[in-house]
């Protein structure tokens, strides 16, 4: 059911990525400022398109914004050690990647709240790090990696150019055999001429 | 964490929340970092006034970063017994063949160099900053003996 009712108990259909539908009440819809430019006032048709996400990272994220509907309005960042208990384990039950698919689709909604969150808590993992340790954090490639990939790099060049100057060999040796047969049908055809010609000359 | 990655508003809140020292090691991870935060901060370092490099004794240097609401800065200290070794970074851009790296407790806060390599270091990290930072700001230099190190007088 799609409605552009304000009450809190409207419920609204989520597509994801995977074509699937699920309910996500109006109250946590409304915490997020896309949500609001584009469909509070118009409604919507049928289910509201998300679909650059899965639907376990937006079930993630409406999971946040159904527990925060109750929570006061959001007054700017919160410190990392301010966060409650319940806001403390719904980051710490994420694996890395569903972390970083939660805070692309929480900035795509525009949820400040849980934006401003996940940004305290990246800045947490880079603070009191050295260089190789904020490498690591960032994953960036240290100058070990990077020159090790070059290696491979070139290692696969050098075996791409060989392997096209085999083929470019071998394409050269195929246009000689298939020149071969045309010079060699020409021959056997000038001298069958010649011959017939020999015959009848003869005659 | 790919850092990299994220979208760009999140990458700017994220530097929002780290202060001038962090983002400084940050930006010596690689040129990417260094260009994204040189991007992204640029308006943090617009009221800078000045960078001033005070040499004092025991061959300690303060590097300060003043501006109306940024007094952030770092300290050099030369190598002690206690502190004899130094594994050499890649910081301020120089090389891991200089020899300076991050205290190994103060990180951010302290870097510990070789003090028979101090032109070398500070003409180093001058470039870095004056790299990071642009030329609208004044370079200051500070000292206690009479004349001001040699280095002093690029980029003045």
């Amino acid at each position: 059911m799609t409605s552009p009712a304000s009450s809190s108990e409207v419920k609204y259909l989520i597509e994801s990525s995977e074509g699937n539908t699920f309910d996500v009440s109006g109250a946590a819809l409304r915490q997020s400022n896309t949500f609001n430019a584009m469909f509070l006032n118009i409604g919507a048709d049928g289910p509201i398109p998300f679909t650059d996400y899965n639907e376990a990272t937006l079930k993630k994220v409406f999971e946040y914004c159904e527990h925060s509907v109750n929570e006061e309005n959001y007054s700017g960042p919160k410190h990392q050690d301010d966060l409650s208990k319940w806001d403390l384990n719904f980051f710490n039950e994420m694996d890395q990647k569903m972390f970083i698919d939660v805070i692309n689709a929480s900035n795509f909604l525009d949820i400040e709240r849980l934006t401003s969150y996940c940004c305290e808590r990246i800045a947490r993992m880079l603070r009191g790090k050295n260089t190789q340790e904020m490498i690591k954090v960032i994953t960036l490639p240290t100058a070990e990696e990077l020159e090790a990939k070059q290696k491979v790099e070139e290692k696969k060049a050098a075996a791409a150019k060989k392997v096209a100057e085999k083929a470019a060999e071998t394409a050269e040796k195929t246009e000689t055999l298939e020149e071969l047969p045309v010079q060699q049908l020409v021959q056997t055809t000038r001298n069958k001429l010649t011959r017939k010609y020999l015959s009848f000359s003869n005659e | 964490m790919k850092l990299l990655t994220l979208p760009s508003v999140v990458q700017r809140n994220v530097f929002e929340l780290l202060g001038f020292k962090q983002l400084l090691i940050i930006s010596f991870c690689s040129k990417r970092t260094r260009y994204l935060i040189q991007s992204l901060q640029k308006y943090r370092w617009i009221d800078i006034k000045f960078v001033k490099y005070s040499f004092e004794e025991e061959d300690k240097i303060y590097v300060n970063v003043r501006s109306e609401n940024i007094n952030e800065g770092f300290i050099l200290s030369p190598n002690t017994l206690e502190q004899l070794v130094i594994t050499p970074m890649d910081v301020f851009g120089m090389g891991s063949e200089i020899p300076i790296c991050l205290h190994p407790i103060y990180y951010g806060g302290r870097y510990i160099y070789d003090k028979e390599q101090t032109q070398i270091v500070v003409q180093g990290i001058h470039d870095y900053l004056y790299q990071f930072f642009g030329s609208s700001i004044d370079y200051e230099v500070e000292s206690i003996e009479d004349q001001p190190p040699a280095n002093s007088k690029k980029h003045q």
